[in-house]
């Protein structure tokens, strides 16, 4: 009987997981499509010196930090696929989104600032509470770079 | 391809707006529904987990025989009733003394131990030891009932079911955690594994059913009474058969019956009594105990 409901409840966590996180994962999409329509115009590069389109130009250092955590489906998914080895579709598409988020996050600041362009982007990724043991996955994903705004 | 505005190599400054290209969607990421890659592999892995156990199971079966019983670890975990209740401890011993000499393996040494506990149950562990519940007296009327049930356990030492029930899951824990280690796959091939051990325990039941009904015909001549623990167990619910470690009463009982020598119509078969020593404890525990001499008793 003790398997029966431990069945149950591992069937409703991936149930949950499933349903809350493909709404989610939609939802964001959807979100960032819109955001990225909307700062079109903030060029984004990762060229590490000012070409000469932004010689009137000053820089300012802008970032966007996204910290984000894995649902219950998509561990389980991942931890079956790795078994096997190859794509772990079920986190790329989570790690698409955050680097994509963290890009927007840096646009508005940057749209703030009245930006043109940011250039020199970087990336960087680190892990949250070291991940123990059979905890929940979550990461931080952070872009940073410099706006460049036209002096005049 | 998408072509990235290249910067002009002039010193002067450009009027041209520099826009962000549209990335196209799909190379980050896949475009294939998450529930079909999920399908496929809980498919595949849970195909692998039922075969793994089938192949320990059949392992665990055929390798038993070579494991001499003398070698299995002497277990007694549970504090027998045999220091308070002596006579009721030597009439077990009594029918099962009775039963060896028929069973298949009469040169085991079997060793019975009476467990004072109110849920009516009977197992049998490692090195031949075989308990029985004081509970499981208040669903017996014969001594036939209690023959079937101590009969039921000597035909689970004698096919070794226990080491094999014990080595077939230490296999298949110690073969899971090499390949999955401590990941929450683990849990979930803990749980797959679990239900299809199952299956395999309810074929040993049966196993064991069919070798304690011979034994009791070869003791007493008929197998009346077999059916009186399982008649009485039927008023209680235990749930779909897929998920319990023993087969559906009602089937254990129909074996029973169906059974060409437990013929009701023939009267010249009667059941043989109760021990005196074990009256008294049915007797003893069918009484409902007042609150204030419980600890005494105990």
């Amino acid at each position: 009987m003790s398997a029966l409901i431990q069945l149950g409840i591992f069937i409703c966590l991936l149930l949950l997981g499933y349903i809350f996180g493909r709404r989610a994962e939609k939802k964001h999409y959807q979100r960032i499509f819109e955001g990225e329509e909307k700062h079109r115009n903030i060029f984004l590069s990762n060229e590490r010196f000012p070409s000469s389109d932004y010689v009137f130009h000053h820089g300012q250092l802008v970032c966007g930090s996204v910290v984000i955590a894995v649902d219950y489906f998509k561990v389980i998914v991942a931890g079956l696929k790795s078994i096997f080895g190859g794509r772990l579709t079920s986190y790329e598409s989570l790690l698409d989104r955050a680097r994509r988020e963290s890009l927007l996050r840096m646009q508005d600041q940057a749209s703030e600032l009245g930006a043109d362009a940011i250039i020199n982007i970087k990336f960087e990724t680190s892990r949250i509470s070291g991940n123990e043991k059979k905890g929940i996955g979550s990461i931080e994903v952070l872009a940073y770079g410099t706006a460049m705004m036209n002096r005049e | 391809m998408v072509t990235p505005n290249k910067p002009k190599l002039t010193a002067e400054p450009s009027n041209k707006i520099r826009r962000n290209p549209r990335i196209p969607e799909g190379i980050n990421t896949s475009r294939e529904h998450p529930l079909k890659e999920f399908l496929v592999l809980v498919v595949g892995v849970l195909g692998a987990l039922i075969l793994l156990v089938v192949l320990l199971s059949v392992f665990a079966k055929y390798a038993s025989p070579y494991f001499p019983l003398e070698w299995e670890p002497n277990i007694s975990f549970e504090e027998p009733l045999s220091d308070t209740n002596l006579p009721a401890q030597e009439s077990l011993q009594d029918i099962l003394n009775k039963l060896t000499p028929n069973s298949i393996a009469p040169d085991i040494q079997y060793k019975i131990h009476l467990i004072n506990s109110e849920v009516a149950n009977a197992f049998a562990t490692l090195g031949g030891n075989i308990f029985i519940n004081s509970g499981l007296l208040s669903h017996i009327e014969s001594e036939n009932g209690l023959a079937m049930v101590i009969a039921h356990e000597m035909a689970h030492v004698q096919l070794r079911h226990p080491i094999q029930a014990l080595s077939r899951t230490a296999l298949y824990q110690l073969v899971t955690t090499l390949v999955l280690g401590d990941s929450s796959i683990a849990t979930f091939a803990g749980q797959a594994g679990n239900l299809t051990l199952l299956s395999f325990n309810r074929d040993m039941e049966r196993d064991a059913d069919q070798a304690a009904i011979n034994i009791l015909i070869a003791t007493y001549g008929h197998g009346k009474g077999a059916d009186e623990f399982f008649k009485s167990m039927l008023e209680e619910d235990r749930g779909l058969e897929f998920f319990n470690t023993h087969p559906d009463v009602d089937k254990r009982i129909e074996f029973l019956s169906s059974d060409s020598h437990n013929d009701s119509s023939n009267s010249t078969q009667k059941t043989t009594q109760l021990s005196a020593a074990l009256l008294k404890l049915k007797l003893e525990l069918s009484v409902p105990i007042p609150a204030e001499t419980t600890s005494i008793i105990n």
